[in-house]
């Protein structure tokens, strides 16, 4: 039993819904905050009290520390669960969380700290015994320091501007000869977009896998490693598919990775559920950064490893040891994720806004939905474009898939773009299917959607709209027909009404 | 009565009748269209195919979608046809074109003026939405004629931001 007795939680969308979801299972009181255009979104109507913090700018609502703090003194809340995003991974915030006398459902404020500040994590790391990318110690002064360091590391080798990211500065370069210019073009670079010339370098990844250890860490000195998520597919380092266990990780890699993960948190005194991300290529595998909150993908450890994550951050939270034992099996079966996000990807993932008009969520078995959408909800442009998350798991990686594209094929976003129709063609791409994953797999499978409709889909389409285009003229009419031998429109509206409507 | 459909690229020609839909390919094939009430869902019978939908109707047609793919969809009778083939602008792809903002938001640039000659896929329009920048493409090659909004206007979705002369025209 968790001692926590009323959580506030600092967030809106399917995580908020997630949060209440495991609140509600412990006996745990629940408040949802939200803004002006979220007074009817489905985290609000489903927790016990709901207080309004602000207008739609989340910088006025959601980020506003002032109003979710006098939210949760006003609701008697004990304790703050952030979820992802917005105010999570803010040391700050946690910090005046802890000040305000309430639980923290996260980290210790100075472990965020810790993780937040990158080069500082890389050194803590390191000294942890925690594999990071090899690369110079420090800027370098010219081409020959540069070739001896190169030497050392082994090539390829990426130059970086000391000073700045966004592929400004950037050179990779794959043999020694290169250096000459490839050193002066990313000095004048990095000197041109940053004003400081100074350029380190970094052992080079071509096709590395995304993949990361989930952990979780109690007050009782526990601290233990759920098993991997690959996250390979993304698109500007936004995650879109991810999957547990991987394809590439075997029972000894896993061990070996997650006691690097265990070791990881345990340097930064961590508390809570957490990720260790990592970078994988050829057997080996480097320290990338580690997130500090629930993640978005979670639900997939969920699936194979029989753990539900966030009431175990509550029951950490609350004082409690870690509830979860690995069970004898484990990884059991395989899970996939997918993020229904409200972006076109026939428009280069475009974000699209509008009102759901329409929803029809999959189901049938081994299928998850984890949504922040209803039918007649506005889907605004102010927050993440995230939706909701649709989930499976089946005994084998090949039948997650498959149950996968018959889930995607059941899904139904009226009135906006949704990205599901990148996912339907994931589901069915060859490389993807034979686990054939790296982080660039979106830019080297770019004509993914680019397969034109067949001829039976046009033929149906065009037979619809014609169809349509009668019923409107005709007035609004429930079926509208031709050759089935109700093509008057009064006819088929009576046979429509004898079938569907005893009224 | 017979309808011109244009699907993205396509045009189909289809046949409503008593024996059912009659295709460009001659074949007929018995039609029917159900709506479950209140919604946007459908379900066409092809014969005895079945098409799960969804329908929204647009200003200037629908957006239908079925199996994954969504579709803008035009379409005119017979006769509406035959008097714009006469007034000579012929098909839809010539004749003034209109871009328009595909969501709300911010109009961070204009990148085009009035009389500049554009390639099919030049960027018109940059605008922000979601905090992400979206450069907003000539879909075929024109002359601008009109910028209807300027830098820093905050744009309704669907409200017309440059107008394009096809063109020849």
């Amino acid at each position: 039993m968790s001692g926590l007795r009323r959580v506030l939680i600092a967030n809106r969308g399917e995580i908020a819904v997630r949060v209440i979801r495991a609140c509600r299972e412990l006996g745990i009181e629940t408040v949802a905050v939200y803004s002006d255009p979220d007074r009817l979104a489905p985290h609000v109507r489903l927790a016990d009290r709901a207080v309004l913090v602000g207008p739609a700018p989340a910088s006025e609502s959601y980020l506003d520390v002032g109003r979710l703090l006098e939210a949760a003194r006003r609701t008697g809340a004990d304790s703050v669960h952030p979820g992802y995003g917005f105010l999570a991974e803010n040391a700050s915030f946690a910090g005046l969380v802890e000040d305000a006398g309430l639980v923290w459902i996260g980290p210790p404020p100075n472990a965020i700290a810790a993780m937040g500040d990158k080069t500082e994590a890389r050194e803590r790391m390191r000294s942890a015994g925690v594999p990071v990318i090899p690369g110079s110690e420090g800027a370098l002064d010219d081409p020959d320091a540069a070739r001896e360091a190169a030497d050392r590391i082994g090539y390829p080798v990426m130059l970086k501007a000391a000073a700045g990211g966004g592929g400004k500065g950037m050179r990779v370069v794959r043999a020694a000869g290169e250096f000459e210019s490839a050193f002066r073009g990313a000095r004048s670079e990095a000197g041109q977009a940053f004003g400081d010339e100074r350029v380190y370098l970094e052992r080079f990844l071509d096709a590395p896998r995304h993949i990361e250890i989930q952990v979780l860490a109690d007050a009782h000195g526990r601290t233990v490693h759920v098993g991997e998520r690959e996250c390979s597919i993304q698109r500007r380092h936004q995650k879109l598919i991810e999957e547990a266990p991987s394809p590439v990780v075997d029972a000894e890699l896993r061990e070996r990775m997650g006691r690097v993960a265990v070791a990881a948190a345990e340097a930064v005194g961590y508390r809570s559920a957490g990720t260790v991300e990592f970078l994988f290529q050829d057997d080996e595998f480097f320290f990338l950064e580690m997130n500090t909150r629930i993640q978005v993908e979670h639900p997939v450890t969920e699936l194979v490893w029989e753990v539900d994550l966030v009431q175990e951050q509550l029951r950490i939270a609350g004082g409690d040891p870690i509830l979860w034992q690995a069970p004898d099996e484990a990884p059991r079966g395989h899970a996939v994720e997918c993020r229904i996000g409200g972006e076109d990807p026939f428009a280069g993932f475009l974000p699209s806004a509008g009102r759901v008009v329409d929803l029809e969520v999959p189901s049938g078995p081994g299928v998850r939905w984890d949504g922040g959408i209803e039918p007649g909800f506005e889907v605004g442009l102010h927050y993440d474009p995230l939706l909701a998350k649709l989930l499976v798991h089946a005994p084998t990686r090949e039948e997650a898939i498959d149950r996968m594209a018959r889930a995607l094929d059941e899904l139904e976003v009226v009135g906006l773009a949704t990205s599901a129709p990148f996912h339907r063609a994931v589901m069915r791409e060859p490389d993807f299917r034979a686990g054939r994953l790296s982080i660039r797999y979106v830019e080297e499978h770019a004509d993914l959607l680019r397969e034109p409709p067949n001829a039976d889909t046009l033929r149906a389409v065009a037979a619809a709209a014609a169809l349509l285009e009668e019923e409107r003229r005709q007035g609004a009419h429930p079926r509208t027909a031709a050759g089935t031998g109700s093509a008057d429109g009064a006819a088929a509206r009576s046979a429509w009404q004898r079938t569907f409507d005893p009224l | 009565m017979k309808y011109f459909v244009t699907i993205g690229e396509e045009r189909l020609e289809i046949e409503l009748g008593s024996g059912g839909a009659t295709f460009g390919t001659g074949e007929t094939v018995p039609v029917e269209l159900a709506a479950v009430p209140g919604t946007a869902l459908r379900h066409l019978l092809l014969g005895d195919e079945g098409w799960r939908l969804t329908a929204v109707r647009e200003e200037d047609g629908w957006t239908l979608s079925t199996r994954g793919r969504r579709f803008r969809v035009r379409i005119e009778d017979e006769r509406t046809h035959a008097i714009r083939e006469l007034s000579g602008v012929e098909g839809s792809d010539e004749g003034p074109k209109e871009l328009r903002a595909p969501m709300p938001g911010l109009v961070v640039r204009v990148l085009v003026e009035a009389g500049q000659e554009v390639e099919r896929g030049d960027g018109l329009v940059v605008m922000e939405a979601m905090k992400m920048e979206n450069e907003l493409r000539a879909d075929a090659a024109g002359r601008v004629s009109e910028i209807r909004v300027q830098e820093g206007a905050t744009v309704a979705q669907g409200q017309v931001l440059v107008t394009l002369e096809a063109e020849g025209a």
